[in-house]
């Protein structure tokens, strides 16, 4: 038998999390290329913009997914999953109009 | 050692893909029967695609400058400004859904339609997200093959 029930508090917490992470990310890939300040903490941060870049949205999932969940949140998986998808697609797609922009 | 990590990186992206598409036909075919595959398919791709991030990332921050310097100079500049930019960048919306897949697999799939759904939609993306990065992967290799067989030929 097939339900709608919301979903347990981890996958909850951590899918709103990657929907964060996502958003976050593709916003700062345009605001790097933009401050260069903003690149060279990414820099200091890893060594390499990139490697900086990823140990913050790493660590960005792991802290806003650990935070929801601890909160309890619940949400209904098929908003989730629309969500999602629609963080996935504006990254794929802001991302691929960003650098044939600049 | 740098072509083993050169060819080791898409080797896993793809190996994370497969796996991303058995999680995808496991969920659409949930049963109780298949819910210990599931989750570990689903482990393999958080496995895969960290090895993809780790050998990929290696080889774009320690061998990868002197390339884009070759492609830049060659007939097909837009394969690192638009191709090479684009994938490195996307690479990390595959990355975190990858991260999320065992979590969201953990839940009741078989009764629960919304937990399906998900997993279905943050597997179907990983696929989707990892086929595009491999194919401008393959663009960023032919902007290096043109610019190396121009400097060949001057």
């Amino acid at each position: 038998m097939n339900t709608q029930e919301p979903l347990g508090h981890w996958t909850s917490g951590f899918g709103i999390a990657a929907v964060v992470t996502i958003i976050f990310s593709t916003v700062l890939t345009c605001v790097q290329d933009i401050y260069p300040a903003a690149a060279h903490l990414l820099v200091l941060l890893g060594g390499h913009h990139w490697t900086g870049h990823g140990i913050v949205d790493v660590v960005l999932f792991g802290v806003v997914g650990t935070i929801l969940a601890n909160k309890g949140v619940h949400r209904d998986g098929s908003r989730l999953a629309a969500a999602v998808a629609s963080a996935a697609i504006f990254g794929g797609s802001a991302l691929a109009i960003w650098f044939l922009m600049v | 050692m740098a072509d083993i990590i050169l060819f080791a990186h898409p080797t896993f992206g793809v190996m994370a893909i497969l796996a991303a598409l058995w999680v995808f036909v496991d969920a659409l075919n949930a049963s109780a029967l298949n819910q210990t595959r599931l989750r570990v398919a689903a482990g393999l791709v958080t496995f895969f695609m960290i090895s993809a991030w780790f050998a990929g990332g290696y080889w774009y921050v320690v061998w990868f400058p002197p390339e884009k310097a070759l492609i830049l100079a060659g007939p097909w500049p837009f394969a690192h400004d638009l191709f090479m930019e684009t994938k490195e960048h996307l690479f990390f919306v595959p990355l975190i859904l990858s991260l999320y897949l065992p979590i969201a697999v953990a839940n009741d799939i078989v009764r629960n339609q919304g937990a399906r759904r998900l997993v279905l939609v943050v597997a179907g993306l990983i696929v989707l997200n990892g086929l595009a990065i491999e194919g401008a992967g393959a663009v960023v290799n032919h902007g290096a093959k043109l610019a190396l067989a121009g400097a060949h030929a001057r």
